[in-house]
């Protein structure tokens, strides 16, 4: 890093010296859209320099360039920037690609088939690399945060190594998948792939939003489909880049606590709260500076002693700033018979949780080889993922700190201290004399309790294609996606002094024997996914008609096993093997297969350039279900029509594109896992014993018949851009009806189970997404790119099961209730009168809480905004990326913890006195006819722990808040060092780019949520919408990165 | 082109006829989807114990006997009485239980044991529901195939009905004992391997079918005339009842989940840990007072003195609602001070106590023997039965065997007997007889049978929630009765009489749920909600006067 930046001094002192003589360059510059012929007005620029010239009205233009440059700068509102080596010619002509949405841009459709924008008759996004790696981000998923109309991005947590949910136009399943498809180089692979990418292979996402895509991918592309395409080397250089980030995280918000009160948890005869040394929790007196002893006494009787005043930052304090490293290296070349790219990426990340660590490295290679009519190409990717983090609930426990305690200065556990004589010395941070009687020090925690984990994914892809005739392609393509996954759950043995463990003993805490013994669990998954596909395209022009034809079959067979073992008790210490186990080994085992496969054709019509036809059918035969329902088959058609091509005169110097757009389609999709048709058996609670085995019946109510789920979308839209395509808009509308689905049902317990497994239900999704892209400045210096999206969604739940009025989404308060939005979260609330005021107990002031709990809200956005802006001058540009969500609520568990140990803000808002209610009434008549009168001066029986931990606690009404938010998600500054500048390497440095990065940096939330990122999730699953202490807080990100390349 | 999609169509045609072979693989590798009774009879009869033990864990403090130990947070429900619909739910015994029963019964041919021992274990459980919640599902639960909505039904007729069905079951197994051929008629075969209560002895079966008979018939005292009861005992008494311990073991060892659940959840976990349960509870200053008036020698079995006790030996207890909220904190020195479960001497979880030696490979208590010596004695008492010991002899047997679990010298026994306080004295007034009777049940349903105790409690009134010398004042002597006031939020000075239903059944099975709690509501002129339903919200036979306890 340090020989970097002295290199980039040298070069910057070098300017001056590069002064030299000139020669003239010439060139003509066209369209390649067709029938665009010669561009006028395009700005030629010498890379590095403010030399340029525009040019003529005939597409040529003549530059005098410096002998030393290298390459020309070809730039036009609505076509890509094109750069040209000069190579020693004096003529260079270029040929621009447009670059705009609704132009003849090149959209890669399923099987790679490369489609003309004109003819798609749905909404589809395309992200360049450019934008998914501006802001460094370590995985490609959270990089595509509010980028794409519709596209809505969860990441769990604040992890080192984070899952991410992914959703296109809302959710359609009850319980199923509504995560969208990830297509990796033509084949379907599992979403958690995304995260195993390195950002920086990636050539481009289109994202498919609507059902239409489907007929090519199957049932598994229900919920949209995101195709990733990887960089293949390039047919006309060689170069070779080189990239390092560092970056840093801190914790970037932090609930709101209180800072009145101290340790404690019981009060005197009088109410009065006690100060207790010992306490975890927070409901003790009134801070007042006095010293005062925490935790006990130690052996000889000396004490630990602090001012009782708060210390609200320590809680802050205690997370670490993590640090990311990013090293990119690839090397990309290729000629006219075949291309190579291979890269190679590591990712080393620490951390805000102390001690926490992951690993990435992405190993690729792709290559294409073309011979006559024959194209081979290969794609294989290798990534191995490692974390080493804490298992401990660290969170939890620094909650679980009184608001007087030093946290951060019992960090050193471990140690051992002396005085000056050499006496042993109390530490009163380690394991026998940490102040608190009941949670452990949670420095101590986060080292015994660990998680090891690696996994290993390959994604190989072999690709044979051979033109038939000049208008038939057969293309056969094999895939292998193995994954193997294994981790390691280590518990360190913790050994306590006599003193200590009588200590521990007297309050409570576990302990073995005389110590913690160390445990072990080690688990492994694997899983395998293997494609077939085989295509037969036709693409064939009768004179102003143009047919493409595809038509094709495909087979996937996944299958992987787990197995899991649990040495619950080690013999001899830290020695992690499960041969050194005590008593029995636990564990488990499974095993799990699915098939499926389809046959497809897809016919594309198109008249002249401007009206298009495009049908797709697809059946399909799985496994999952019982044979009688294997085989179903699903339909789509849309069409195009490109007004401004039709209608001669529309196009002009206002409106430059217009298409009109809509389809239909239908896709099924299973949503049941391996083996949901018979009820199983169990084996009972902890059998065998010995040679005695039992079983129980198990608790799900199968169901042999399910059916596949069913989606039938409809959507319309219409793409314009204006003045010369400086304004590009693109407006869709859509709606969704999903069917038949395969309901999870919770059934009373009556019952005798407590799920039962049916079809049936119908969820509706209507939505409108607003894309647009403009470029309000153009000038040779300057250019600023400005683009908003916008998506609303509505959702309802049509109907469930028969009279079903809900289901519960897994014992979470969430749920899909018929005739509202889904998932909507439930909440129970003190008993009210008619007019909404709480009834509380005449005598003791106290509300109850009632038995029915009532919908607070939907926990899916109803409103989606993203907005991206990038601004440049000369060799310097900045991009800023924004998005929005709102319109949707969350439950943040951390109300609870906070309530529980008493140190957040809520709990000290009335000082923790009693109060009157606010704008209670009391019954003053009867049950039968109850009369109710304000409440003016009964107050509650007690303001401090009970009210608090208890009625505030039982109640989930006020866990729940607006999960409204404004992200400030990406900010980059880049400058491109000239080339001017680097000619003194003699062109072996071909570019240098320096950049300060950061993500994250601001979160806008309301005020009453004094908790969490709203984003979090507990799980990547539908029941979103609730987050724990097992979230980290959120953490904002900002570092420096260097690109060079050769 | 023709060729070629001729040839696609041929291709397809081959491949898709050997599919169905390449797609037949949906076959479950992970989970059993075949079973048969013998299977599913020893996890039936292994969670019977655990749910035993479950249910005595919270009567635990209500009915007097532990308090919470200072130094811990929490317990505010049980302190302030405060049980709301989430607090509990035991309609998990359906599918837990019950449809387990279900499957062993429709599936068990000809053969009439295993149904016959479902129609024991179906009694033990449909009666807890009917004890914890009234009105609960019967003659709809557990059969999804019917409805997946089962209505509530009257918890008296299915009380009936579960006497009944004790009545069949103690009909079969008297055939079997009595059938010459029951070793090879296959209506009778039973594998005895599952049988982990009595390996197959059908006396025992019968016997301890019997006696959860009498507990049943018992329980309605207050809801059928003495004759009534005595014409539902006549038919069966005959077949004697259990003289101890009704127990399962399936095979305990120190192992993960393997261990006596009893030993697992009071004393220590299989690697040796002191279980949290072990420290959170101590002596009940209201046990304490009775115990100590009787001069019991059980109390200091059942509780150890702790070594800070002066003098020593002394056993220090705690007040119910009160200690360690008003009284100063525990801290270094005064935390052992109290008399906590855990004793490291020789005894075991049978007894009342726990300990390190063979209490996590104990056998798992069903049932005590000695409540069936209290309730003859009680049923002698009240002329329901006439035959067999007299109410003397069984309320002296019960306390004898209580003593003898409990590991008191055989030589303590006899003067406790005839001490002023216990000996039978024939000049008792009938209800002087039943107050003794459940004095004494009470003290042997110590650690195992908490819950029973409750519900004598409800049903009798006994024992009196106050102490004797108690005033009827609190502010003066707030610290001899078995009620809590903990004064954060206390509602009543009663203990909860019925749960609400589960939150779970009022959302999910709202009609038939509510249409229960409605009927509730209109028999006892109650709300649901925390403050009333729980007190004045009763089971059918539970209609002993309110004055037992009495309204804050």
């Amino acid at each position: 890093m340090k020989k970097l930046s002295l290199l980039i001094g040298l070069l910057v002192l070098s300017v001056t010296a590069l002064i030299g003589q000139t020669k003239v360059i010439t060139g003509t510059v066209t369209s390649a859209v067709e029938g665009e012929g010669a561009l006028p007005g395009v700005t030629v620029q010498v890379k590095g320099t403010t030399i340029a010239t525009p040019t003529d009205v005939n597409g040529r233009y003549s530059l005098n360039v410096p002998e030393n440059a290298t390459t020309l700068v070809f730039s036009y509102i609505g076509m890509k920037k094109l750069e040209v080596e000069i190579a020693g010619r004096s003529v260079v002509d270029a040929v621009l690609e447009s670059e705009m949405v609704g132009l003849n841009e090149v959209i890669v459709s399923a099987f790679g088939i490369k489609r003309n924008a004109n003819e798609i008759g749905s909404a589809v996004t395309t992200i360049e690399n450019e934008l998914i790696t501006q802001a460094k981000a370590t995985d490609a998923a959270s990089a595509l945060s509010g980028k794409i109309a519709g596209l809505q991005i969860n990441t769990v947590n604040a992890s080192v190594n984070p899952d991410v949910r992914v959703i296109l136009r809302g959710n359609r399943s009850f319980l199923g998948n509504n995560q969208a498809l990830l297509v990796l180089d033509g084949i379907p692979v599992n979403l958690a792939y995304l995260s195993t990418l390195n950002p920086n292979d990636i050539e481009s996402m289109n994202v498919l939003k609507g059902g239409n895509a489907a007929a090519l991918y199957g049932s598994e592309a229900a919920n949209g489909v995101i195709i990733v395409t990887t960089k293949s080397g390039s047919r006309d250089k060689t170069s070779i880049q080189f990239s390092t980030t560092t970056t840093f995280d801190k914790v970037s918000f932090f609930p709101q606590l209180q800072d009145r009160f101290g340790s404690g948890s019981a009060s005197d005869n009088y109410g009065n709260p006690l100060y207790e040394a010992f306490e975890n929790q927070c409901w003790g007196p009134e801070f007042d500076g006095s010293m005062v002893q925490i935790g006990l006494d130690d052996e000889n009787g000396a004490k630990l002693i602090v001012p009782y005043s708060p210390l609200p930052d320590e809680k802050y304090k205690f997370w670490d700033t993590g640090m990311t490293y990013q090293n990119d290296l690839s090397f990309s070349s290729g000629n006219e018979t075949g291309t190579i790219y291979l890269a190679i990426q590591d990712v080393k990340i620490n951390g805000v949780v102390p001690g926490d660590e992951a690993r990435r490295d992405v190993f690729r290679f792709n290559g294409s080889k073309n011979y006559r009519g024959f194209t081979a190409s290969a794609s294989i990717n290798y990534t191995i993922r490692t974390t080493n983090t804490s298992r401990s609930g660290v969170y939890w426990n620094v909650l679980n700190t009184p608001m007087q305690i030093p946290l951060t200065d019992f960090s050193d556990w471990s140690g051992k201290y002396t005085d000056a004589a050499g006496n042993p010395m109390t530490n009163w941070a380690d394991i026998d004399h940490y102040y608190n009687a009941y949670y452990p020090n949670p420095y101590e925690e986060l080292e015994r309790l660990r998680r090891e984990t690696r996994r290993d994914y390959f994604t190989g892809v072999v690709t044979l294609e051979q033109k038939l005739t000049k208008w038939l392609k057969f293309e056969v393509r094999g895939s292998i996606a193995p994954n193997w996954y294994r981790y390691e759950n280590k518990n360190y043995a913790r050994t306590y002094s006599p003193y200590g463990l009588l200590m521990y003993t007297q309050y409570g805490r576990s302990v073995s024997r005389t110590k913690n013994l160390s445990a072990y669990t080690v688990g492994e998954n694997m899983g395998f996914r293997f494609t077939t596909d085989a295509i037969l395209t036709f693409d064939h022009k009768f004179n102003d008609i143009s047919v493409r034809a595809i038509a094709g079959g495909t087979t996937r067979d996944s299958f992987g096993k787990s197995g899991e073992h649990v040495a619950a008790t080690l013999e001899i210490d830290d020695f992690f093997n499960i041969k050194n186990r005590v008593g029995e080994l636990g564990g488990s085992a499974s095993w799990n297969q699915n098939r499926s496969m389809g046959l497809f054709g897809d016919i594309t019509l198109g008249y002249k350039n401007y009206a298009y036809l495009h049908a797709s059918g697809r059946n399909d035969w799985s496994s999952l279900l019982d044979p009688s329902q294997w085989s179903f088959f699903y339909p789509g058609v849309d069409a195009s029509l490109v007004l401004s091509e039709l209608i001669p005169g529309l196009k002009g110097d206002i409106i430059s594109y217009l298409k009109v757009r809509g389809g239909v389609s239908k896709v099924g999709s299973i949503n049941i896992d391996n083996y949901s048709l018979e009820n199983t058996f169990g084996v009972a609670g902890n059998f065998p014993f010995g040679s005695l085995s039992a079983y129980s019946v198990g608790n799900t109510l199968n169901n042999r018949y399910l059916e596949p789920e069913f989606t039938l979308s409809k959507e319309a839209g219409v793409d314009i851009s204006f003045l010369n395509s400086r304004i590009n808009t693109s407006i869709t509308a859509y709606q969704t009806n999903t069917t038949n689905q395969t309901v999870d049902m919770t059934v009373s317990s009556a019952t005798g189970y407590t799920s039962s497994k049916i079809n049936a239900g119908e969820m509706l999704n209507k939505g409108i997404e607003l894309e647009l892209k403009t470029t309000p400045i153009a000038t040779p210096n300057w250019r600023w790119d400005f683009n908003a999206n916008y998506a609303y969604w509505y959702n309802r739940v049509v109907s469930l099961a028969g009279d079903l009025e809900e289901i519960d989404l897994g014992n979470t308060a969430i749920y899909a209730i018929k005739g509202m939005a889904f998932p909507t979260i439930k909440v129970t609330q003190f008993t009210r009168d008619p007019q909404g005021r709480v009834i509380v107990d005449g005598t003791t002031g106290m509300p109850t809480i009632d038995a029915q709990t009532i919908p607070r809200g939907q926990t899916v956005p109803k409103h989606l905004i993203g907005l991206q802006s990038s601004l440049s001058w000369k060799n310097l540009s900045l991009a800023i990326s924004a998005d929005y969500r709102g319109g949707h609520i969350f439950r943040s568990d951390l109300y609870y913890d906070l309530l529980f140990t008493g140190v957040g803000k809520l709990s000290a808002i009335n000082a923790r006195e009693r109060f009157v209610f606010p704008n209670s009434v009391i019954n003053t008549g009867t049950a039968e006819n109850p009369v109710y009168t304000p409440n003016t001066n009964v107050t509650i029986q007690d303001g401090g722990a009970a009210w608090w931990t208890s009625t505030m606690r039982n109640l989930s009404y006020y866990s729940v808040n607006s999960a409204a938010v404004w992200k400030i998600r990406e900010i980059s500054l880049t400058y491109d060092i000239p080339q001017s500048v680097l000619g003194f390497t003699n062109n072996v440095v071909k570019g240098l780019t320096v950049g300060v990065v950061g993500r994250n940096l601001f979160m806008f939330l309301p005020k009453n949520n004094l908790y969490t990122d709203p984003e979090f999730g507990r799980n990547t699953g539908n029941a979103v919408g609730r987050t724990t202490s097992s979230q980290t807080p959120a953490t904002r990100t900002y570092g420096v990165n260097l690109t060079v390349s050769f | 082109m023709k060729k070629l999609i001729i040839i696609l169509i041929a291709v397809a045609t081959i491949g898709l006829s050997g599919c169905e072979k390449w797609l037949d693989i949906n076959k479950n590798p992970n989970d059993a989807t075949r079973a048969n009774p013998d299977l599913i009879l020893p996890g039936v009869l292994k969670t019977w114990g655990a749910d035993v033990q479950n249910l005595t864990q919270l009567y635990g403090a209500w009915m007097g006997y532990w308090y919470h130990a200072g130094g811990w947070s929490g317990w505010y429900s049980e302190k302030k009485y405060e049980i709301t619909a989430s607090y509990l739910n035991r309609f998990d015994y359906y599918p837990g239980q019950l449809t387990d029963t279900r499957f062993i019964r429709l599936n068990s041919g000809d053969n009439v044991m295993y149904p016959a021992i479902t129609d024991v274990v179906d009694a033990w459980y449909y009666s807890r529901l009917i004890d914890l919640y009234g009105d609960v599902p019967y003659s709809e639960a557990c059969q999804p195939e019917l409805t997946l909505t089962p209505k509530y039904d009257d918890a008296e007729t299915i009380w009936l009905d579960l006497i009944d069905r004790l009545d069949n079951a103690i009909t079969v197994f008297n055939n079997a004992v009595n059938a010459a051929d029951h070793a090879t008629n296959p209506i009778y075969s039973f594998k005895p391997a599952s049988d982990i209560v009595f390996s197959g002895d059908f006396t025992k079966w019968k016997q301890f079918a019997n006696t959860l008979k009498l507990r049943l018939v018992m329980r309605l005292t207050n809801v059928r005339t003495a004759a009534e009861l005595k014409g539902m005992m006549d038919n069966t008494v005959a077949h004697g009842f259990i003289t101890a311990n009704v127990s399962v073991n399936p095979g305990y060892s120190s192992s993960d989940g393997k261990t006596n659940p009893w030993w697992n959840t009071f004393g220590k976990s299989f690697s040796g840990t002191v279980q949290t349960s072990n420290t959170q509870y101590v002596l009940n200053r209201y046990f304490h007072e009775k115990m100590a008036a009787l001069a019991d020698p059980r109390l200091e079995k059942y509780f150890f003195a702790p070594a800070s006790a002066s003098p020593a030996g002394t056993l220090i207890s705690r007040v119910l609602g009160v200690d360690g909220d008003l009284v100063t904190q525990p801290n270094s020195t005064t935390a052992a001070n109290y008399s906590w479960l855990f004793i490291a001497a020789n005894a075991t979880v049978t007894s009342g106590r726990v300990n390190s030696g063979d209490g996590a490979l104990d056998r798992a208590v069903i049932m005590i023997g000695p409540e069936a010596y209290f309730l003859q004695a009680e049923a002698a008492s009240r002329g329901i039965i006439t035959t067999g010991m007299t109410a003397q002899a069984a309320y002296e047997a019960g306390i004898t065997a209580s003593m003898t679990a409990s590991k008191v010298a055989s030589a303590d026994i006899d003067p406790y007997l005839t001490s002023v306080n216990v000996a039978w004295n024939t000049a008792w007034s009938a209800t002087e007889q039943i107050k003794r009777i459940i004095d004494q049940k009470y003290i042997a349903n110590y650690f195992l049978n908490h819950f029973e105790s409750f519900c004598d409690y409800r049903r009798t009134g006994y024992p009196n929630p106050m102490h004797p010398t108690f005033t009827n004042d609190a502010a003066l002597d707030p610290l001899r009765e078995m009620l809590s006031y903990y004064p954060g939020g206390l509602i009543r000075r009663q203990i909860p009489r019925l749960f609400p239903y589960p939150q779970a059944e009022i959302n999910i099975n709202n009609d038939a749920t509510m249409a229960a709690i409605n009927a509730q509501i209109s028999k006892n002129g109650v709300t649901f909600n925390t403050t009333s339903y729980p007190f004045d919200a009763r089971t059918f036979w539970d209609t002993a006067p309110k004055t037992i306890g009495y309204d804050y």
